[in-house]
């Protein structure tokens, strides 16, 4: 008699759903170890390319990692053109942004971080030496169609560029859109067309 | 003998049973990921990866699986293929990766998937379920290639990224979402209209 057919206590069932779900958690955790140094490499080609993007002039083997407290949720890059400071990379998160950690990097005072759709969506933010952004690049970011798509638009990042960070709010408005950046009103809907700065203070 | 077997199964998964065109499972992936040829191939790989290695999977512990939990235990077997393509094409294809994003993760709710393990592997032997994972995975590449294809020459002038004309054009409206419903509104309009033609 096929098995399939004969009834079977709840512990057999748990049993069965236990044994299966440790052979997957034993095959993901071969397929992570094959691939992981590979995804690692990945990702610092990523950033070195990000850099490239949003700091204009730099030497590539002067710049420096600052990571002021080991659980911050960000990194800060100085990069340097001989001994001058030529921009600072920010590398943020939405994981693990709290207003808390916005505050550190004087971003927002007010602003709620959830996590975003599938994994977190990954940012470079680069500032010249006078404050101003200098260019955002998304280093990760695995959304459905929508303003969660549209951060990785050129017409979107290039809202950014040239703003400072201390006299504006951004935020993304209530129309289906997610809590993004802070500082300055973005349209969700139109997220790449909107940036309606107002200077209403820090 | 083999051979046959295989190229009847083929004509089954491609033409008489299109997983997209005549059973109409798995549009969500079949709109978002058309945007260009590049992508609609590489999400029909994943799937073709994913639907012949869980229907063996499940074909072969069909007897040891108890029917009331028939469903989770499917799904877990599904998810486990799809993590570990997600982790290759990560680590190999992040071009790609990048450009399918959120879809590779969500083939895990594929209802072809899940449909060909509940209809087909779960009652079959392994050798025939491998078979039926890929001629659907196959019928579901060609589906894929072929809206990618219409949508990327008519949206961008291009196939595969590279100009096949010798003027450029472009046509947004194809590479945004209503240019997926519509080409593939007429591409099953087209088929259907040749399917009656034939029984006539």
């Amino acid at each position: 008699m096929n098995t399939r057919m004969r009834g079977h206590s709840d512990l057999y069932l748990v049993m069965i759903l236990t044994l299966f779900s440790a052979v997957s958690g034993l095959l993901i955790a071969v397929a992570n170890s094959l691939t992981k140094d590979r995804i690692a490499q990945v990702a610092v080609e990523k950033q070195k390319k990000a850099l490239s993007e949003i700091i204009s002039e730099f030497d590539s083997s002067n710049s420096e990692t600052i990571l002021p407290d080991p659980m911050d949720p960000f990194e800060l890059i100085v990069c340097k053109k001989g001994d001058a400071v030529s921009g600072i990379a920010v590398k943020l998160s939405s994981r693990f942004l709290s207003p808390q950690d916005l505050q550190k990097l004087a971003l927002a005072t007010d602003t709620r971080q959830d996590q975003a759709y599938g994994d977190p969506i990954k940012l470079m933010v680069g500032f010249t030496p006078d404050r101003k952004i200098s260019g955002v690049s998304v280093l990760d970011c695995r959304e459905t169609p929508g303003l969660g798509t549209k951060v990785n638009t050129n017409q979107y990042k290039s809202n950014f560029i040239g703003q400072g960070i201390e006299t504006k709010r951004w935020r993304v408005k209530k129309d289906g859109g997610h809590h993004f950046l802070a500082r300055h009103d973005l349209d969700g809907r139109q997220g790449d067309r909107h940036l309606q700065g107002q200077s209403d203070g820090p | 003998m083999q051979l046959d077997y295989i190229k009847k199964e083929l004509h089954r998964g491609v033409v008489t049973e299109n997983p997209i065109f005549r059973i109409v499972l798995g549009m969500c992936p079949t709109l978002a990921t058309t945007t260009n040829a590049t992508n609609a191939l590489g999400m029909g790989l994943s799937v073709i990866a994913v639907l012949t290695c869980s229907n063996a999977a499940i074909s072969l512990l069909r007897n040891v699986i108890p029917n009331k939990v028939r469903i989770p235990a499917f799904i877990i077997v599904i998810a486990t293929f799809v993590t570990v393509v997600d982790l290759l094409i990560a680590a190999f294809a992040p071009t790609l990766y990048e450009a399918l994003g959120i879809f590779i993760p969500l083939i895990v709710v594929n209802c072809i998937i899940l449909g060909r393990a509940e209809a087909f592997a779960a009652k079959n032997p392994v050798y025939p379920s491998l078979v039926d994972g890929f001629v659907m995975g196959v019928g579901f590449t060609v589906s894929l290639l072929l809206i990618g294809v219409i949508r990327e020459y008519l949206g961008a002038g291009t196939l595969f990224g590279y100009a096949i004309t010798p003027f450029k054009h472009e046509f947004i409206l194809m590479s945004l979402a209503p240019g997926a419903f519509i080409t593939l509104g007429l591409v099953l309009a087209g088929i259907n209209h040749l399917q009656r033609s034939n029984d006539k």
